[in-house]
């Protein structure tokens, strides 16, 4: 594969001479006064062209022969980090780089950190004490392209063991204006591909074939299989006629232009057609069910992504509103959507939570019930003119990957210089085009994108891709991370009345509720990538925390690249992590660690294998012959040395000290790190 | 035992799946001759859902020399709940294989004799109606708990000599003592010696058998045969009388078989014998009968026998170094863990007698006493003094007499021969109610200067953590019983797992709980007699609790997940932290000191960790009044970052220059931190060396909570809250740690990395709650508590 970036960079280089024929100007960004947020400004530099974004921490992983940015050509490359370090007060830490390439980490203006030149594997650290408040740093990095460049930069203290530094403690000026450009561009490039702008305005000289590039090309939009089984006409033409009126981020354009508040007799066109493509199964869910459902919602995180049907107001926490439900879907298509939302959409941000036959029918029912939004009479519509106007408003180029007719390819739009059509600024300037309603902070983006050239769609890097979808899918909608509690958490008081109103059975074997899901901020450097992938995608074959109710809801179109790059911005290869054969003897002695035979007592609340554990008590843990498939062995030993460092919610015990020992003093002389290594050893050895 | 041999790593993987698990430490123990606990029937049923030898408070009472047959005594009802033939118990339970739920029974392949389903052992006239009241409110079970009222019938306790257990009681106003036997084939006696004239005629419940069954009744009322088995249509149970009094007769009436007696003169000797056989063995049982022994004199069991346990384990502390200048360090006195009966250590209660002996219980039910506890620790010597207690979890020895505390009662132990082991298990009160639930654990034992006696008892949370069991009036409760252990009270309720009290030298009251359902975090509470604390599920009301009062402080999660006790320093001989609260973190195995001011009513106040390591998970502690030295018990029973079945650790000031925090006061200035000694001006006076987070908890039925920022309460986290200044007193002894606008707040979290004069670090962390801000003119007032 590797060879096939370096001319994907050549097409890239290519492709810019073509752009700048007629090139688009990027609009200049005011100046914005400093504004200090959480992680750090990282600017790369490869082939004389500079590129800059945030960064959560001070890690990389490149891949020989990838691009250390979509911006950027594949090979040699420097990265310099800046921005701040805070201590909440005046304190000694040690600081640690593991370095595959060169690094240079200066403080205050002093060299701290230095390795030698080239690309070997180096291990540096030194001790240094900070003062309270926020310290400059900046960090250097380069790589010679010769290999995989990669980067993790740690820290210790005499109150925790060595640990990547978090990004809880770095700030950096968010409106710095290297910053600001590299990431107006970073958007205006997702924008580009999530709306399928080529599926319009397809360019194979600007454009990689599907499949190759930037994922988000490839992303489809709902096949109309026989859409009037699942949707109800009216709605289906208020849907056409203005999207954005229904669901504010819908990526569908509003293709007729109708008068304001009126629904364009085209739109009703096109919904009779699709009313009569499919006949409707009738069957009503009994509204008994709604309570039930509701707790559902609350319990499985539905509520993080989606206001509950009732809710018509401006939601804090930008959820998709789900108020239409009852005049959009008929009520067996909503439940058998519900279990399988990809099926006619397999880029959909709606996962699947592997529903039973009961929870579906019990959910729609919630979703189908109270006072939601009402959609007044439309226009009759006539299915005939729908047909064909299915084929002639380009319908078709996103929902069924069928080339442009119509639409001028990409390099013709940039003779208008993106002042009309799609991009118009106003209505009248937009004339019959499709209207994104884009924000001007989003057609600054676009622009400053297509100023480009758009060769940066034709590669991309796994930790970036990761970064997008783990916005575009919400997963902090559930997941805390960097220091930040989940919407989830924060709706624990919305959760209340429809838990009470469908209250769980309690008591031993009862799964629980509860928003307390494991925090995203170390995914990378956690999890085995191949079990994260899995796992992602909803393919796990158990599930880990069987005692909450909540469960992992699968994302398949996405998972193997978000699982490569979360690895990859904890600054490590994404391939499996390979071990020695079994040490026999270690595992003899974890064997007895682990036990309550003058051992820690894991297996009290710990699992083994088919081997339940002995005496749950409010704090079940995870089934331990899981460990070895499932996490890295780096943070196996940093969870196990000081678990509250951390999920400071944590009910697993500390049992190392600070000088990283235990009391059982009988094993490895007390030593922590040894006796913990034995018992991954043992588990190394346990069937799952 | 230090790593395995080559040998041994060759069976690695045969062994491995069974040695990762449960202990086997409980099977392998001798328990003694009885054992105390809540047990169930053969089948596993409960009072809650079971007739037949369901037990709340019952004595698993060993028959024969090797225990080949058992009997069970109630000691709420008095009664004999069942014998039988076939071993003595089946060891399940919480204190035992560690399973949440089951309790013991039976022997898995127990023959019962006889059983008898939960009424009063003796009636009051012909009634064995039982007397107690149901228990009120909501989630209360549907069944009484706890003792028949006194002047009914009364447990006074049991006498031990050699192989035989005598239980005492009263019935009515007349004193028995009851030996329990086995006897040939299979035949199991109950012989009965009667002092004092009774009251009132009182019956003997014998046994219960099949409702429908009709009993063969001999002609002078003394035998009877009756079939108690519904599978077996031949069966048959055989009682007889031995010695019977003038004028009684065994009777039957629905299958309940009863010894109809007279009003009890005092003096009466007489034996009840039972044998499980089929009609066709009515001859049998008439021979065996025959040679039965008259009943016996037991008065001469009560004085005491042969020692039980001779054998002592001597040992050698270990002593903490203080080179480095540390003004306090850890000894060590090694638990007996290779002891001769195998008993397993996991100690639950600690006192010390006068002249510096300590003694010990466990979980296991044991009590030893340790003498040795010198300087030098070179000759420590356990000797085991008594068995069989019901979880003993709290010690306290008042005038050179050992109380201990198990879920069933309090027990005062006599040594009545001098001989170094307990022979008589006084019941000194058993007026608290048990309920099967395996999680209400009853907890530390403490005396107030009038020499009343406290304890707490936890609520039965369900096996896995998840809601409440049935509950009794005395779930999550605080008990004061007084000095005679003629009254027993409810003193505050609402507590969930309260592994821990203190009683100060000025008879303040001081309690704490573990995380969970309604428990936020673990608190320091001060009780007020007759208030509800925390738990509105345990608050005993008939509408749960909507408030709740302030605590002296919330303990940040990550300090203490599960409480241990407290103990006021008394002792001038340990250091600058005289009239301190000190507080025990079981879950951290870690020792605090309680820093604390009252304004007004109001006391609210901080702990500070003390840089000491501990094995296992203390949570007793008592000042040696000897050596003036703190002393800290405790054990791995349940989570806890101690890996230590046991540990017993002498805490011991080294005369060096301590620099600790020891008082404070918050204002509408700041926060002033007092130290006992002079800090390092340079890093005390700086305010780069100080943190400051502010946090606040739900209130909720979730189990604990997490902490939520006083700027927003919907979200997670702390508030870092600027520190404008430090202010460095005169007498370099004090900081003012100026933080504008404070305001109340569940847990503060003041960190500071500095030193004392001596250049010693200081400890780092203080941690506490804000219930009132004082102006600084006119601040609180330091709280420390001497005699």
């Amino acid at each position: 594969m590797r060879h096939s970036y370096a001319a994907v960079y050549l097409l890239a280089l290519a492709s810019l001479v073509h752009a700048e024929e007629k090139p688009l100007a990027a609009p200049v960004l005011p100046e914005a006064p400093a504004k200090s947020a959480r992680g750090l400004t990282v600017t790369f530099t490869a082939a004389g062209k500079t590129d800059t974004r945030s960064a959560r921490l001070m890690t990389l992983f490149v891949p020989k022969g990838e691009p250390v940015t979509p911006f950027l050509p594949a090979g040699p490359f420097t990265a310099k980090w800046e921005g701040e370090i805070n201590s909440s007060l005046r304190a000694q830490y040690t600081f640690h780089a593991e370095v595959r390439g060169s690094f240079r980490l200066s403080v205050n203006g002093a060299v701290l950190l230095e390795t030698v030149p080239g690309n070997q594997l180096q291990t540096i650290s030194k001790a240094l004490q900070l003062n309270k408040g926020a310290t400059k740093i900046v960090a250097e990095y380069s790589s010679d392209g010769s290999g995989d460049a990669a980067i993790q930069f740690k820290w210790s203290s005499k109150e925790f063991p060595i640990e990547p530094v978090p990004p809880t403690v770095f700030t950096h000026d968010i409106n710095a204006k290297a910053l600001r450009e590299g990431l107006r561009l970073r958007e205006g490039r997702e924008l580009f591909a999530s709306l399928r702008c080529a599926a319009c305005h397809g360019d194979p000289a600007l454009i990689p074939p599907r499949g190759e590039g930037m994922p988000e090309l490839a992303h489809d939009a709902p096949v109309f299989d026989e859409l009037g089984a699942k949707y109800r006409e009216t709605w289906l033409a208020h849907w056409i006629n203005d999207p954005h009126s229904i669901r504010p981020h819908s990526l569908m354009p509003r293709v007729f232009s109708a008068n304001p508040g009126q629904v364009d007799q085209r739109a009703a066109d096109l919904a009779a057609f699709f009313a009569s493509t499919g006949k409707a199964d009738e069957t009503e869910i009994s509204p008994d069910l709604a309570p039930l459902g509701g707790a559902l919602f609350a319990n499985l995180g539905c509520i993080a992504c989606h206001t509950p049907p009732e809710y018509a107001e401006k939601d804090e926490h930008d959820r998709t509103p789900l108020s239409h439900l009852k005049a959009k879907w008929q009520p067996q298509a909503l439940r058998n959507y519900l279990k399988d939302p990809a099926k006619n959409y397999a880029w959909t941000h709606m996962p699947n939570s592997r529903l039973t036959n009961d929870e579906a029918e019990r959910l729609a029912a919630f979703l189908l019930a109270g006072n939601q939004r009402e959609f007044p009479a439309t226009p009759k519509g006539d299915a005939a003119q729908g047909a064909q106007l299915l084929v002639s408003s380009g319908c078709l180029n996103c929902h069924a990957g069928m080339p442009p007719t119509t639409q001028p390819p990409l390099v013709a739009t940039l003779k208008n210089s993106w002042i009309k059509g799609c991009m118009a600024p106003t209505a009248a300037a937009r004339g019959t085009a499709p209207d994104f309603n884009f924000t001007p902070q989003q057609r600054d983006a676009l622009l400053a994108f297509g100023s480009t050239g758009f060769g940066s769609l034709k590669q991309d890097t796994k930790a970036e891709f990761a970064e997008r979808q783990v916005t575009n899918m919400r997963c902090i909608a559930c997941h805390a991370r960097d220091g930040k509690s989940s919407t989830w958490a924060e709706l624990e008081s919305d959760m209340g009345p429809l838990q009470a109103a469908a209250p769980a059975e309690e008591g031993e074997g009862h799964p629980v509720a509860g928003t307390a899901v494991p925090m995203l901020t170390w995914f990378g450097e956690k999890l085995q990538t191949p079990w994260m992938e899995n796992f992602i995608a909803g393919n796990g074959k158990y599930k880990p925390r069987p005692w909450i109710i909540a469960r992992m809801p699968g994302f398949p179109a996405v998972s193997k690249g978000i699982a490569e790059g979360l690895a990859h911005q904890h600054g490590l290869p994404a391939a499996p992590e390979l071990e020695l054969p079994v040490d026999k003897e270690k595992a003899e002695n974890g064997s007895k660690l682990i036990s309550e035979n003058g051992g820690f007592n894991c297996t009290t609340c710990h699992g083994v294998g088919d081997r339940p554990p002995t005496a749950v008590f409010e704090a079940p843990g995870i089934n331990l012959a899981y460990s070895p498939e499932r996490l890295r062995k780096g943070y196996y030993h940093r969870w196990v040395m000081h678990p509250l460092r951390i999920d400071p919610e944590s009910k697993m015990p500390r049992f190392a000290d600070d000088e990283g020992k235990t009391p059982l003093t009988d094993y490895y002389d007390g030593n922590a790190h040894d006796q913990f290594e034995a018992i991954w050893q043992y588990l190394r050895t346990q069937k799952k | 035992m230090k790593q395995r041999t080559p040998f041994i790593l060759a069976t690695v993987f045969a062994i491995s799946a069974v040695s990762a698990f449960a202990a086997d430490k409980y099977a392998e123990m001798d328990y003694g001759r009885f054992l105390s606990a809540t047990y169930t029937n053969l089948e596993g049923k409960t009072t809650l859902d079971g007739k037949g030898c369901v037990t709340n408070k019952g004595i698993a009472i060993k028959l024969g020399k090797d225990a080949t047959s058992a009997v069970l005594f109630d000691t709420d009802l008095l009664r004999m709940s069942g014998g039988w033939n076939g071993g003595w118990i089946k060891l399940k339970g919480v204190a035992f294989d560690g399973g949440h739920g089951p309790n013991p029974g039976p022997a898995a392949d127990a023959k019962m004799v006889f059983q008898t389903n939960p009424a009063p052992g003796w009636s009051q006239g012909d009634n064995f109606k039982d007397p107690r009241k149901l228990p009120s409110g909501p989630g209360a079970a549907t069944v009484p708990f706890g003792p028949i009222p006194h002047e009914w019938a009364k447990y006074k306790g049991l006498y031990l000599n050699g192989d035989n257990v005598v239980v005492n009681y009263t019935v009515g106003t007349a004193s028995v003592l009851e030996l329990p036997a086995s006897e040939e084939s299979g035949l199991i006696s109950r012989t009965f010696n009667v002092s004092g004239k009774g009251s009132n005629a009182a019956n003997l419940l014998v046994a219960d058998a099949l409702p429908e069954a009709t009993a063969e009744i001999s002609a002078d009322g003394k035998t009877i045969a009756i079939n108690d088995n519904a599978k077996a249509a031949d069966s048959r149970l055989f009682v007889t009388v031995i010695g019977a009094p003038e004028g009684a007769k065994l009777e039957s009436a629905a299958g309940r078989v009863s010894l109809q007696l007279p009003v009890f003169a005092g003096g009466e000797a007489f034996k009840v014998i039972y044998f499980k056989g089929t009609a066709a063995d009515a001859s049998k049982f008439a021979d065996l009968a025959k040679a039965s022994a008259k009943p016996g004199n037991l008065v001469e069991l009560t004085k005491g026998g042969a020692s039980h346990w001779p054998e002592v384990v001597k040992a050698k502390g270990e002593l903490g170094k203080d080179e480095d200048g540390a003004p306090y360090v850890v000894d060590t006195i090694p638990a007996p863990v290779d002891n001769a009966y195998k008993s397993w250590m996991r100690f639950g209660g600690l006192d010390f007698f006068k002249d510096g002996r300590a003694a010990l219980s466990t979980h296991s039910g044991d009590v030893w006493i340790v003498s040795g506890l010198d300087g030098k620790l070179e000759n420590v010597v356990w000797k085991r003094y008594a068995t069989g207690l019901f979880q003993a979890l709290g010690l306290k020895i008042v005038d050179d007499e050992v109380y201990v505390l198990g879920r069933d009662q309090i027990t005062r132990l006599h040594d009545l021969n001098s001989d170094g082991e307990a022979d008589f298990y006084e019941c000194f009160n058993n007026d608290v109610q048990v309920t099967p639930g395996f999680h209400e654990f009853a907890f530390d034992l403490q005396t107030d200067p009038q020499g009343n006696f406290y304890f707490a008892k936890g609520g039965p949370v369900n096996p896995g953590g998840s809601g409440w069991g049935p509950l009794s009036d005395h779930n999550g409760c605080i008990f004061k019983i007084s000095k005679d252990g003629q009254k027993f009270e409810v003193f505050a309720t609402g507590v969930r797992a309260p592994n821990g009290m203190g009683v100060g030298p000025n008879g303040e009251i001081t309690s704490g709980d573990n995380q969970g359902t309604w428990v936020p975090v673990d608190y320091i509470h001060y009780v007020k007699q007759g208030e509800f604390i925390e738990v509105p599920d345990l608050a005993h009301k008939p509408t749960p609790p909507t408030e709740r009062p302030q605590h002296l402080c919330w303990i940040p999660y990550d300090w203490d997940n599960s409480c241990g006790g407290h103990v006021w320093n008394t002792s001038e001989k340990w250091g600058p932290l005289n009239g301190q609260l000190l507080y025990l973190s079981y879950g951290k195995s870690s020792l605090f000191n309680v820093i604390q001011e009252r304004v007004g009513e109001v006391a609210q106040g901080a702990v500070v960790r003390f840089p000491l390591k501990f094995d296992t998970g203390v949570m007793r502690p008592r000042f040696n009044p000897t050596d003036g030295q703190l002393y800290l018990a405790g054990l791995k029973g349940w989570q806890t970052n101690g890996a230590k079945d046991a540990g017993f650790h002498r805490v011991r000031y080294t005369g060096k220059t301590a620099c600790m925090q020891n008082s404070i006061h918050i204002t509408d200035k700041g926060i002033h931190i007092g130290f006992t000694s002079p800090l390092d001006p340079q890093t005390a006076a700086d305010p780069q060396n100080y943190s400051l987070q502010l946090s606040n908890y739900r209130w909720t039925k979730a189990y604990g909570s997490p902490e939520y920022k006083p700027s927003n309460p919907e979200e997670k986290g702390r508030d870092d809250i600027n520190i404008t200044s430090v202010k460095l007193a005169a007498d370099g002894k004090s900081v003012l740690i100026e933080v504008p606008d404070l305001k109340p707040v569940d847990q503060f979290r003041l960190k500071m990395n500095i030193k004392g004069a001596d250049g010693r670090d200081v400890p780092a962390e203080v941690g506490g709650t804000i219930n009132v801000v004082a102006p600084d003119a006119k601040p609180g007032v330091v709280y420390t508590s001497l005699r």
